[in-house]
């Protein structure tokens, strides 16, 4: 896949008060509007700025235009998968480094394997813990 | 008076003569008759042993046309299927040199109806001169119409009071079949019922495996979707309750944080549940497939200690490791950790506070490696230890105790040691502990030549 995803240096939509405002920007991409809040929540709680989105086209929108620190993708969502978003902000030097998180209900071994395939930087099986997704995330965002 | 005498003694030697006469040729023709059944005997021997050798049931239909054919003085040499009450068009067809038609042209043969089943079904062979009557039944009509036969010979071949062929001979411009005709017809029809009738069996066994397979599969796909729709929700609960637990919601007050508990440590048996579904179906959908490879007993025992750590101190016992030295054991690393976290899993919970968890493995020789999971639990009645491989059994004092499981664990073990090529076994003394041996191909890890 040759084809750039528009540049993040380049928003297409106006930021509202700022990109820095509060802590680090996280992309919560669920279909699943309870799972997605719950999530958002506690991320928001441990001072991370939260935008979201509950399709895979939308996700992609607020990854493009907004820059977030991190995203964490559902695997299974309307339109693109999280696993397509992953592969397509993989092959885009501009976020090869973006560490994306995948959430899924599917556990087997071999969904694990695809999803870290696609470039996961993590792979969380649900149910999960918010408390530890929030930690791991924190991590990830880390300076290393 | 001398004419007359003369007239008798001419009669009587007439009568005798004739009476002579008669009771040789009767002779002949006895024996004539007897030589002719033995050469039935030998033409059937030779057909059978030429039908035993056929690789598939079309060969077989083949030579038995063929052989037939051969022996019996015939235009054509038919073998029809009989579908239910419609006889096929023939499958098979053995033809003398410039017969009328060629019968085995499909344009010639609908499905006839068997419209004369009964003699036929009892397993008796019909003879009909076409030239003296007109076809009695439909399929004998296009066998007339098919073959221009003026005599046909139809004989059944039948199986457990199926009729599931017909062999079909036709002549004309000739005599009727002879008995001898009919009978090595019929020694061919019990060959080609038998090779039908294990046909008929294989067909019916790959269908029953095909269903099998199919449920198999719908079963384990259904076992999976249901797992992941349970998922979904718990994550939920078991999100939502966590959240409030760490005050994400506002102050938490005792009592509240006490119920809060309840459900996260019930959420946890659900998904404990839900995992042992999944492995039950996955296993059950196809003998859990083994990537074999050579595993270090030390590192399956390392990875049970860390992951058994916390449940193990939070129950206040000790948990004793080998050390495992350079075992390795043939098999898959998920399973076989599988396998250790289910035992060592079962030794915590049913080990009250203070007791003892020992994770032993030794190397048997021969391609064995045993590895031992020792408790100083609660045991298991001794009346009730063979039924603990059984899905879903749960021992009377686990369940007594009112220890949360499903039943599950073991069942899982045996299943993967199994898939393995070893075994397991279990001895117990109720109140006193567990001993759990599981006996797998493995060997000392030789040192790679320098």
């Amino acid at each position: 896949m040759d084809q750039r995803l528009p540049s993040p240096a380049a928003p297409t939509a106006p930021l509202v008060g700022g990109r820095r405002r509060g802590g680090p920007t996280v992309v919560v991409a669920e279909d699943d509007e309870e799972i997605r809040r719950l999530v958002a929540r506690k991320l928001r709680s441990v001072g991370m700025e939260v935008l979201e989105a509950s399709s895979g086209l939308a996700a992609l929108a607020l990854v493009t235009t907004r820059r977030p620190d991190l995203v964490v993708l559902d695997v299974v969502l309307p339109g693109l998968s999280g696993i397509e978003i992953c592969q397509a902000l993989r092959c885009d030097p501009a976020y090869a480094s973006l560490a994306v998180f995948l959430i899924s209900a599917a556990a087997a071994p071999d969904d694990i394997r695809r999803g870290l395939a696609a470039g996961a930087t993590e792979y969380v099986v649900k149910p999960f813990s918010p408390r530890l997704l929030a930690e791991r995330v924190g991590l990830a965002l880390a300076p290393r | 008076m001398t004419g007359v005498t003369a007239g008798t003694v001419v009669v009587l030697v007439i009568g005798v003569v004739l009476g002579l006469a008669g009771a040789v040729c009767w002779d002949r023709v006895r024996r004539g008759d007897a030589e002719r059944w033995y050469r039935l005997g030998a033409q059937v021997r030779a057909i059978s042993a030429r039908l035993r050798e056929c690789a598939d049931l079309q060969a077989l239909l083949d030579e038995a046309a063929d052989a037939l054919g051969g022996a019996i003085d015939v235009d054509q040499l038919l073998v029809q299927l009989v579908q239910g009450d419609r006889v096929m068009a023939p499958s098979a067809a053995f033809r003398r040199a410039h017969p009328p038609a060629d019968a085995t042209a499909p344009s010639l043969w609908g499905s006839e109806a068997l419209d004369d089943p009964v003699t036929l079904r009892a397993g008796h062979a019909v003879t009909v001169d076409l030239r003296r009557a007109a076809a009695p039944t439909a399929h004998l009509r296009s066998v007339a119409e098919a073959t221009g036969a003026q005599v046909v010979a139809v004989v059944p071949v039948v199986a457990a009071g199926d009729l599931l062929a017909v062999l079909v001979a036709t002549g004309s411009g000739r005599r009727r079949f002879t008995p001898q005709e009919t009978a090595l017809m019929e020694a061919v029809a019990w060959s080609v019922s038998r090779a039908l009738q294990s046909q008929r069996l294989g067909e019916q066994k790959a269908a029953l495996q095909d269903g099998r397979r199919q449920l198999d599969r719908s079963k384990s796909d259904f076992v999976a979707s249901v797992s992941h729709e349970l998922r979904t929700p718990l994550t939920s609960i078991a999100g939502y309750a966590e959240m409030l637990l760490d005050g994400d919601g506002g102050p938490v007050s005792e009592g509240q944080r006490e119920m809060l508990d309840i459900i996260g440590r019930n959420t946890g048996r659900l998904q404990t549940l839900i995992e042992d579904l999944l492995t039950i179906g996955k296993i059950e959908s196809a003998a859990p497939r083994v990537e074999p490879g050579d595993v270090p007993v030390a590192l399956l025992l390392r990875a049970a200690e860390a992951v058994m750590a916390p449940a193990v101190s939070a129950a206040d016992l000790r948990l004793e490791v080998a050390s495992g030295g350079d075992l390795v054991i043939e098999g898959d690393r998920d399973q076989l950790e599988q396998v250790l976290l289910n035992l060592v899993g079962n030794a915590v919970k049913f080990t009250p506070a203070g007791g003892r968890v020992t994770l032993g493995a030794a190397d048997l020789g021969h391609g064995r490696v045993e590895l031992t999971v020792t408790d100083t639990g609660i045991g298991v009645p001794e009346q009730e230890q063979g039924h603990l491989f059984t899905r879903f059994f749960r021992a009377s004092n686990a369940t007594e105790r009112a220890t949360p499981g499903a039943g599950l664990g073991l069942s899982i073990v045996e299943s993967i040691v199994a898939a393995h090529g070893g075994e397991v076994t279990l001895a117990s003394t109720e109140g006193v502990g567990t001993l759990v041996t599981v006996r797998l191909p493995g060997h000392a890890r030789v040192p790679a030549p320098s």
